[in-house]
Parts: C-alpha cells; sequence; structure tokens
C-alpha cells in the first residue's frame, strides 16, 4: 500500500510538469530576459521624463515630454539622424548587392569548400574593436596603407575618416567588409534550400542562365533576401563599437550616429535624462524601420 | 579557341573567371588581417614608413610588449571564465525555453525574445551599473556573467529552436508512449540528438561574449577586465604603437578564428538558421 | 655620476624612514584602497615603487589604468554610483573638479594637510608650486595634491631651423611665418596643434589668451562673439588649414606628437609633458633634433600658456580615508616628486626641480627652464569655467573643426555661443 502511493506521488507531480511543461520550460529563460531588458528598459523611459544630471550638481526634476521636445528642436539630434540613415543606406545596400553575388559564386562546386567558406566568416567573428583598431591604422592619412594603394593606382591620396564628407561612407566599408559575409552565407543557404523542379521545367523549356536567375531564383530568394534586410538593418542603426574606436563621430559630428550621440550625452555630458529620451528615440526608430520592413515584405 | 564551341569547354572557361572572381573577393576579406600580421611583426620605425615594408625581419618584440608588459594572459582568462560561465548559463536556460517554443509553437514568445536584439546595449548601461554598484558587485565575475547572458540567451534560443524543429515528433511520441515523461525525454531523447546544434549555438554565443566591450568597459574592473577593453588599454600613453596595437589584435582575434575553423560548418549553420526563418 | 644618484635617493629614503619613526605610517595597516590612474607618464613612473608604500603602511594598494577618455568615464561612473568602491584618483582639477566638488564627490583635503596625526612632518605643502595649489584647490578647498604641473610649450626641429635659417618664433606672428617658410619642406608639415574637436579647446586656450580673449562674462554668459575669439580661432584654424598636417580634424596629442616623432612636423605647441615622448630614441626618430622654446607671445605682447595640473584626489564616500591618504602624501612626498621628474614628468614640487640629483642628469636644461619660468605668469584656467565643462568643450570643438575645415568663424562661434548659453542657463 504505501508503496503504490509514493510511487503515485512522483507520478503524479512528473504528469503536473507535463502538462505545465508549455510554460515551466521557456518560464526561466523569460524571467531572466525580463530582469535583464524590459526592467532596465522601463527605468530607462522613467528616465527620460526627468530632466536629471548625474549628480546632485543640478537638481534632477519631473519634465514630462520635455526632453523630446528639446529633442526635437536639436540640431545634433537632427544630424545624427542624418548620419545613422546615411551610413545605413550605405551599408546595407551594398552588402545585400555583394553578398548575393559571393553567395551565387559559391553556390556552386568550389575548389577547397569547407576553407573557403570558413575564411569568408573571419570578418565578421572577429573582435570589432580589433579590427576597428586595424582599420584606423589602415585609414591614416599619413602612414595607412590604403593611401598608398590609392598611390600606386595613380590615385590622389585621401584623408578617409579625416575628411567630413568621406567619415561615414568610410565607416560603411568596414561595416560593408565586416557583414558582407554574413548576408552571403545567409543567402547561400536560401539557394542551397531551394526546390529544384522549377528550375528543371525551365531548363526543358530552354531558358537562359539569367532568365532563370529573374523568373525563379530571385522570387524564391525574396524571404531570405527579407530576412537578411530586416537583421542588418537593425545592427547598422545601432553600430556602436567601429564609430567610437575608429572616429569618436568625428570629426566634429560629422560621423556621430544616434546611437553615438546617446553615448556622448550620457557618458560625457552626465544629461542622464536627455540620454534617455535620446535612446528612446533609437529604439522607436529602429522598431519602426523593422517593422516597416516586415509590412513591405508581407504585401509583396 | 575550338574548347570554346563544347559546353565542356565553355563550362570550364566560366568556372575559371567565377573562382578568379571568388580569390578575389578571399583577397579583399583577408588583407585586413595579412595586414594586421604583417605590422604585429614590424617594429616601429618599419611600420611608420612612408612605403609600406613588405619584406622585413620579423620581430616578436610587440608580443612580448603585449604578453608580458600587459598581463593579457590573466586578462585571457577573465575572458576564458566570462565567455564560457555566460554560454553554459545560456544553454541551461536557453534550451528549454526553445524547445518549448519549437514544441508548442509560441510564436510570440519568439518574436519576443528577439525584441532584445533591437534595444541598443547603451540604453542597459546605466541601469545595471547602478544596480550592480549597489550590490557590491562591481568587478565581479558574477556582473559580468550576468550581463553577458543578455548576448548569449536569444543567441542560444534563437538558433536551437530551427534544430528542435527538426526532430521528428514521432520520435518523442514513440518514447512517451513507452512510458517516458515528456521532460523526460526532453532531456534523454531529444538533447542527444540536437548535439550539433547545441555545438553550434555554444561557439557562437561564446564568440561574441568574448567580442562584447561595452559592458566590461563600464562593469569590470582590475579582477575581471577581460581582453577587449584590455586591448582597448594597449592605445597607451605616447606615440601610436602600431606593432603592439597589432599584435593585441591578433591575440585577441587568434582564439575566435581558431574556434570557427574547427567547426565552421556548424556555424554556417548556426547564422543562416535564424536568418532562414527570419 | 650613477653612483652618485643612487647615493642620493638612498639618502632619501633613509631620511624618509627616519621620519617614518616619528609619524605612524601603519595608523592603516591591514586595510585595501582602490585607485584609478590615468594611463600618463606619471603612473609609468609611480608604479615600480608602490611596494614600497605597501611595505611602509601595510596598506595593499589595487590600481587600474585606462587611456584618458575611457579613465575620465570611469571615475564618473565610479563616483556617481556612490558606492564607496573608489578611494582615490587622478584629476585635472580644472575640468571636473568644478563639477566633482558641487556633487558632493571630492574630499576636501585642508583638514588632512594641517593634522601632524595624518600628516608626515616631512610633507612640506609649500614646496608645491603656488600655480599647482592653487589650481588643485576650488573655492578655497584644496581637492587634490598635485602630482604634476606642466605648461604649453613650442616644440621644434632644431635641424630644419638651422637648415632654412629661421629664428625660433617669439611671437604670433613669426610663428605662422615659421610654418610658412618650413611646409613641405623634407617632408614635413609647417606646424601642428590639435585639432579634434573637444581635445583642441585646452590648446586653443593660450592662442584665445594671446589675443585678449578669454571665456565667460562677469554675468557668466558666452564670450564667443568678441572679436578677440573671432581673431584666435581665425589665426589657429589658419594656421592648421594652410601648413598643418593632412587631416588634423582628426588629431590629438597622440597624433600630433607620433608625427613630430616621426619627422613629419616642423613644429608643435602643446604640454610640456609630451617632451618625455620626443627625445626617447624607442619612440622617436628625431630624439636629437628637438628644440623647446617659450610659448610665443600674441597681438597682446603677453605669452599667454596655461598651466595644466594633475592632481590625485580623494573620493568623499571612501570608507578608508586615512589610508587613502597615507598613500596620497606619500605619492606626493619629496622623494616621489623627484623620481617621477626624473622619468620626465614636470613635477609639481620645487624640490624637486631645484634637487642636486635633477640638475646632474638634466638633458634638456632649456625645457626645465621655460617649464619653471612660465610656471610664474602661465594661466590656470585652460577650460572654459562651468559645470558641463565636457558638453561646452563639445561645443566648442564643433566650433573650431568647422573653422578648420573652411567654414565660417563668426558663424560657427556665435552658434557655439548660442549652445554654451543655453547649457549656462541649466546652470543657474
Amino acid at each position: 500500500m504505501t508503496q503504490t502511493s509514493s510511487q503515485a506521488r512522483p507520478e503524479r507531480r512528473s504528469r503536473f510538469i507535463d502538462k505545465n511543461l508549455w510554460w515551466l520550460m521557456p518560464g526561466p529563460a523569460v524571467l531572466l530576459l525580463f530582469v535583464l531588458t524590459i526592467l532596465p528598459l522601463i527605468f530607462n523611459l522613467v528616465l527620460s521624463t526627468q530632466d536629471r544630471f548625474v549628480s546632485a550638481a543640478q537638481p534632477s526634476s519631473f519634465v514630462g515630454l520635455g526632453n523630446y521636445l528639446d529633442i526635437l528642436k536639436d540640431e545634433r539630434f537632427w544630424n545624427s539622424v542624418w548620419q545613422m540613415t546615411k551610413f545605413t543606406l550605405i551599408a546595407v545596400p551594398a552588402q545585400l548587392v555583394l553578398g548575393l553575388l559571393i553567395a551565387l559564386l559559391l553556390n556552386r562546386q568550389v575548389p577547397a569548400q569547407g576553407l573557403v567558406r570558413a575564411l569568408i566568416l573571419l570578418p565578421m567573428i572577429s573582435t570589432p574593436v580589433a579590427i576597428a583598431l586595424i582599420w584606423a591604422l589602415m585609414f591614416n592619412p599619413q602612414l595607412g596603407v590604403l593611401n598608398y594603394f590609392l598611390e600606386t593606382l595613380g590615385l590622389e591620396r585621401s584623408l578617409w575618416v579625416a575628411d567630413e564628407r568621406l567619415a561615414i561612407p568610410a565607416l560603411a566599408l568596414v561595416d560593408i567588409w565586416q557583414w558582407t559575409p554574413l548576408v552571403a552565407i545567409i543567402l547561400l543557404a536560401g539557394l542551397q534550400t531551394m526546390p529544384e523542379e522549377p528550375f528543371e521545367a525551365a531548363r526543358i523549356d530552354g531558358a537562359s542562365p539569367w532568365q532563370l536567375f529573374w523568373r525563379i531564383t530571385w522570387p524564391l530568394l525574396q524571404p531570405t533576401l527579407f530576412a537578411a534586410l530586416t537583421l542588418r538593418m537593425i545592427d547598422a542603426l545601432k553600430t556602436f563599437d567601429i564609430i567610437e574606436v575608429i572616429t569618436q563621430g568625428g570629426p566634429g559630428i560629422a560621423s556621430e550616429t544616434l546611437n553615438v550621440y546617446a553615448f556622448r550625452a550620457g557618458f560625457e555630458f552626465f544629461r542622464v535624462g536627455y540620454a534617455a529620451s535620446l535612446l528612446t528615440m533609437l529604439l522607436l526608430l529602429v522598431t519602426a524601420i523593422a517593422v516597416g520592413v516586415n509590412l513591405l515584405r508581407r504585401t509583396r | 579557341m575550338t574548347f570554346l564551341r563544347t559546353r565542356a569547354g565553355r563550362d570550364r572557361l566560366n568556372n575559371w573567371v567565377l573562382n578568379t572572381l571568388l580569390l578575389l573577393v578571399l583577397v579583399v576579406l583577408l588583407f585586413p588581417f595579412v595586414w594586421m600580421i604583417l605590422t604585429s611583426l614590424r617594429d616601429q620605425v618599419q611600420n611608420t614608413s612612408a612605403i609600406p615594408v613588405w619584406w622585413f625581419w620579423p620581430t616578436l618584440q610587440n608580443y612580448r610588449d603585449v604578453i608580458v608588459g600587459n598581463n593579457f594572459l590573466f586578462f585571457t582568462f577573465n575572458s576564458l571564465v566570462i565567455a564560457a560561465a555566460a554560454t553554459g548559463l545560456g544553454l541551461l536556460f536557453g534550451l528549454p525555453a526553445a524547445y518549448a517554443i519549437a514544441r508548442f509553437k509560441l510564436r510570440g514568445l519568439a518574436a519576443w525574445i528577439l525584441v532584445s536584439r533591437i534595444i541598443p546595449y547603451i540604453t542597459f548601461l546605466l541601469p545595471w551599473f547602478l544596480v550592480f554598484s549597489s550590490l557590491r558587485l562591481i568587478d565581479t565575475y558574477l556582473a559580468l556573467i550576468v550581463t553577458h547572458l543578455i548576448i548569449t540567451l536569444p543567441m542560444i534560443i534563437w538558433v536551437m529552436i530551427a534544430f528542435f524543429e527538426d526532430i521528428p515528433i514521432d520520435l518523442e511520441e514513440a518514447a512517451m508512449v513507452d512510458g517516458m515523461t515528456r521532460f523526460g525525454t526532453f532531456l534523454r531523447i531529444v538533447i542527444p540528438l540536437v548535439m550539433p546544434g547545441v555545438v553550434t549555438a555554444s561557439i557562437l554565443a561564446f564568440i561574441y561574449s568574448w567580442n562584447q566591450f561595452l559592458f566590461s568597459l563600464i562593469l569590470a574592473g582590475p579582477n575581471t577586465k577581460t581582453v577587449p577593453v584590455a586591448v582597448f588599454n594597449f592605445i597607451s600613453y605616447g606615440s601610436i604603437n602600431f606593432g603592439g596595437i597589432a599584435a593585441a589584435a591578433v591575440l585577441i582575434t587568434l582564439p575566435v578564428v581558431i574556434l570557427s575553423l574547427i567547426v565552421q560548418r556548424h556555424i554556417v549553420r548556426g547564422l543562416t538558421s535564424g536568418g532562414v526563418k527570419g | 655620476m650613477k653612483r652618485k644618484l643612487v647615493l642620493g635617493i638612498a639618502a632619501l629614503m633613509v631620511g624618509s624612514l627616519g621620519l617614518a619613526q616619528n609619524f605612524n605610517w601603519e595608523q592603516a595597516r591591514g586595510s585595501q584602497i582602490r585607485v584609478l590612474l590615468n594611463q600618463h607618464p606619471w603612473t609609468t613612473a609611480i608604479t615600480p615603487f608602490l611596494p614600497e608604500f605597501e611595505r611602509l603602511s601595510g596598506v595593499k594598494v589595487v590600481v587600474e589604468t585606462f587611456p584618458e577618455a575611457q579613465f575620465r568615464n570611469k571615475v564618473l561612473v565610479e563616483l556617481a554610483s556612490g558606492t564607496g568602491a573608489l578611494d582615490a584618483f587622478m584629476l585635472t582639477p580644472n575640468q571636473e573638479g568644478n563639477l566633482y566638488l558641487r556633487s558632493g564627490w571630492l574630499e576636501p583635503l585642508s583638514s588632512y594637510v594641517g593634522n601632524p596625526a595624518l600628516t608626515a612632518p616631512g610633507f612640506d605643502q609649500a614646496d608645491f608650486f603656488p600655480a599647482s595649489i592653487r589650481a588643485a584647490s576650488i573655492g578655497g578647498s584644496l581637492v587634490g595634491l598635485p602630482i604634476q604641473q606642466e605648461t604649453t610649450m613650442l616644440f621644434y626641429r632644431k635641424d630644419l631651423f638651422q637648415k632654412y635659417n629661421i629664428p625660433v618664433p617669439r611671437t604670433f606672428a613669426e610663428l605662422e611665418a615659421a610654418a610658412k617658410a618650413l611646409h613641405n619642406k623634407d617632408g614635413v608639415a609647417g606646424i601642428g596643434l590639435r585639432g579634434r574637436g573637444a581635445a583642441a579647446t585646452s590648446q586653443l586656450a593660450p592662442y584665445l589668451f594671446g589675443h585678449g580673449g578669454d571665456w565667460l562674462s562677469a554675468n557668466r554668459r558666452s564670450r564667443f562673439f568678441d572679436a578677440e575669439w573671432v581673431n584666435a580661432l581665425t589665426f589657429y584654424s589658419g594656421l592648421l588649414r594652410n601648413y598643418g598636417p593632412a587631416g588634423s580634424t582628426t588629431m590629438s596629442w597622440p597624433e600630433i606628437t607620433s608625427l613630430f616623432a616621426q619627422g613629419k612636423l616642423a613644429m608643435f605647441t602643446d604640454g610640456s609633458l609630451f617632451k618625455s615622448i620626443l627625445d626617447d630614441p624607442r619612440t622617436s626618430t628625431v630624439a636629437d633634433k628637438v628644440g623647446y622654446a617659450a610659448f610665443p607671445a600674441g597681438p597682446t605682447g603677453r605669452r599667454t600658456p596655461v598651466a595644466i595640473t594633475w592632481a590625485l584626489s580623494m573620493s568623499k564616500a571612501s570608507k578608508n580615508k586615512v589610508a587613502t591618504w597615507l598613500f596620497m602624501q606619500w605619492a606626493t612626498n619629496k622623494q616621489n616628486q623627484l623620481r617621477v621628474l626624473l622619468a620626465d614628468v614636470p613635477a609639481s614640487r620645487r624640490s624637486a626641480w631645484n634637487s642636486a640629483e635633477y640638475k646632474a642628469r638634466d638633458k634638456t636644461p632649456e625645457w626645465s627652464a621655460i617649464n619653471l619660468e612660465q610656471l610664474e605668469y602661465a594661466n590656470p584656467v585652460w577650460n572654459p569655467p562651468v559645470v558641463a565643462v565636457g558638453e561646452v568643450r563639445d561645443i566648442l570643438g564643433r566650433a573650431i573643426v568647422t573653422a578648420i575645415n573652411g567654414g565660417n568663424v563668426r558663424d560657427a562661434l556665435t552658434r557655439a555661443a548660442t549652445q554654451t548659453n543655453t547649457v549656462l542657463d541649466r546652470e543657474r
């Protein structure tokens, strides 16, 4: 008797666990992520309604939406949005185009396939701080190797990131170098999981490789392209390490994106409340663009 | 020219052109690494000469400076401990969560976990700093491991969902008919089957935790400083030490490169599984 | 000579041991303090001697160093947290002092210096340069012990000036003429000056004072509208645009000293501290060709270098104040100030400069003489005297970059003035 009841209890318990598994299993992770991300986010929102300095040197006060109204009048904010947009609009399309080309190059019998794919990964898995330092050395107007190449090719030396107009394109170049491989790898996976039948049917109809690509590959690749686009858009808008290490937003504020400006406002000017509202604006923009890209994809 | 008229000949030419193009791509992608290594092996005079010195007698002095003069091994140890622990805990919390999302089709939860990708990390920094300082946890492994979970946990969940979805449900149902509980099935049947996925997810999580710079900059101290921060410190007072910076960059990149070369196939799978399903 | 030096130092050590018998160095034995330091030659020079303090006092010192920008961030973040995990740190009182003091983060030190139970008899506060003590005092309250005292100086290439027979500039006009004459000669740019935004403000300051300008008016409004400002910035940016190295808007002192050390600059003006990089053959290809001169005189006819003081300060939230104070007075005592001076760090104590040891080993007496002479009249206010210094430096930095890039100086300064006044309004 006693034996059966002591057996029944663990069984009941395991049945309870099985029935509630759908929330017991993700529960701890969700709780942890809530504490790690959502709580700070709420804290940040609260901060953004205050005119709060980092210390008692200036009293803090509740200002409601005051910070946000100030932001709309802040030319530096608009500059940072513009630089962020420029950076993203240069980097992401280039990554998609180049990534697609590389994916197509890889989507056939390639000599030393394993090694090639491993090498292609290197830019995106290397430590951003290290990469940024190396690019900063290569960009150096006096001693950098890039200017040496330009001269060898008979072109004029460039100031690269030291030139106000070139700072963002040059930083975008680093981003393109770093993240095109990811796009290529994602698109390659998309190419390799495509069904064979439509291609065979078209080949029987005598379609040229060019027609094959535009009529079949391209439409079938759309979902993967949008996934890569979303992923890269979000990350490009938030780029921080590379800009902070190479230019610190300079010359002047010529390469200061919204993320970098918010960091300045918070950790250099110590205007915690204002920085919090800048970060909220950034979050809103990133979310809006992520949602926008997804809506665009639905309508296609 | 006759071979161009045959189909095989055309294919061969095509292939040759495409392979050359691919080689060109590789050269561009790898050049910064080559330059980094060359710079790390030259002395300051060679590195600052107006015309790049391509042939030279390599010196290991830069590496000696970085390793001996900067306690590099200690920072490497810190990075290792933090990345390994954050990855381990990420697996502990992330595997059950990913399984539940895959099996119980918790799409909303999956999307919500992606949200943590959207939020700029800087948003978390100040709140975390205030909390950790009042708990006197600044400069402890605990603080860094917990914050690095923000990188490892979502990544592990996201990569693992795809792997769990690939496990045929019949297998699990068969095990449950044999009297195993669902959780038991998960532990004993499913996890061994997704081991390749676990390896992939762990390595990716480890790499991105290893690379993390901002959190350690603010939350680490003398006892827990990680390699990226240490490398940044190497841009020290005095003239810009090209060779030293490059040597430090090589040392920090090396473990990641070796890891990824060993398991590149898995990494490709991991990186694309999230992306393709998008 | 080396032996004489060793003997000298040994004598000093015996001296300090003798004092230790009267003064209780061990009153905080067993405690541990945490110190944040800038990656600075002072830090490099003092670090090897720290075990000596640990033996003397029984206090364990945990030191962390960061490059300057990260260092400043880190100190602020730590102080703001209010946890008291930080005990002592390096401070440029003219930059963050005002903010930190008003935030209640700095421990006033006057009561420590005057207390014989806490301060060893040989400490001798009067030995510090008055300029250094003034710089380390805010509103009459001593908030740090000076560890180094630099002044703006002109560094030039002796060989090039000789070769082209150009006199060492004594005025701004001569400075421009020299830059013009040497620009693009022998692969050098005529002159290097900081151009990277905020970092450039402190080096624009001596040119501003040379043109007779100043930061704020008596009623605390920005004076950037003034003609003196327009003239100063026009001159400064003109030098860089016409005779400066390519990409000067990205350059602060590391880039400029690097260029000079690689033989690519004819001259530059910046803190006297940087001598240590330039005359070291391991880091400089022009080590034996560096000339030193006083900062030239502007249209006002006066020489107007600025004096930059680094100090060691105590956090008000520190839980080990006695141990921290013991460390601070030890680190800035006569012996250690001499040690750092011997490592080319411009010390803030007269006794170090006047010591026989230093005089015997001084390879560049002209540099020493200029630094000491300039201290008599150098202006210690090298930053706009506001609480939100970082923000105003940044605002000005943008005007400087605009000017170097050929933008309208008056417009840029007008914009900067308006923005600065907004910041000042917040501080009322």
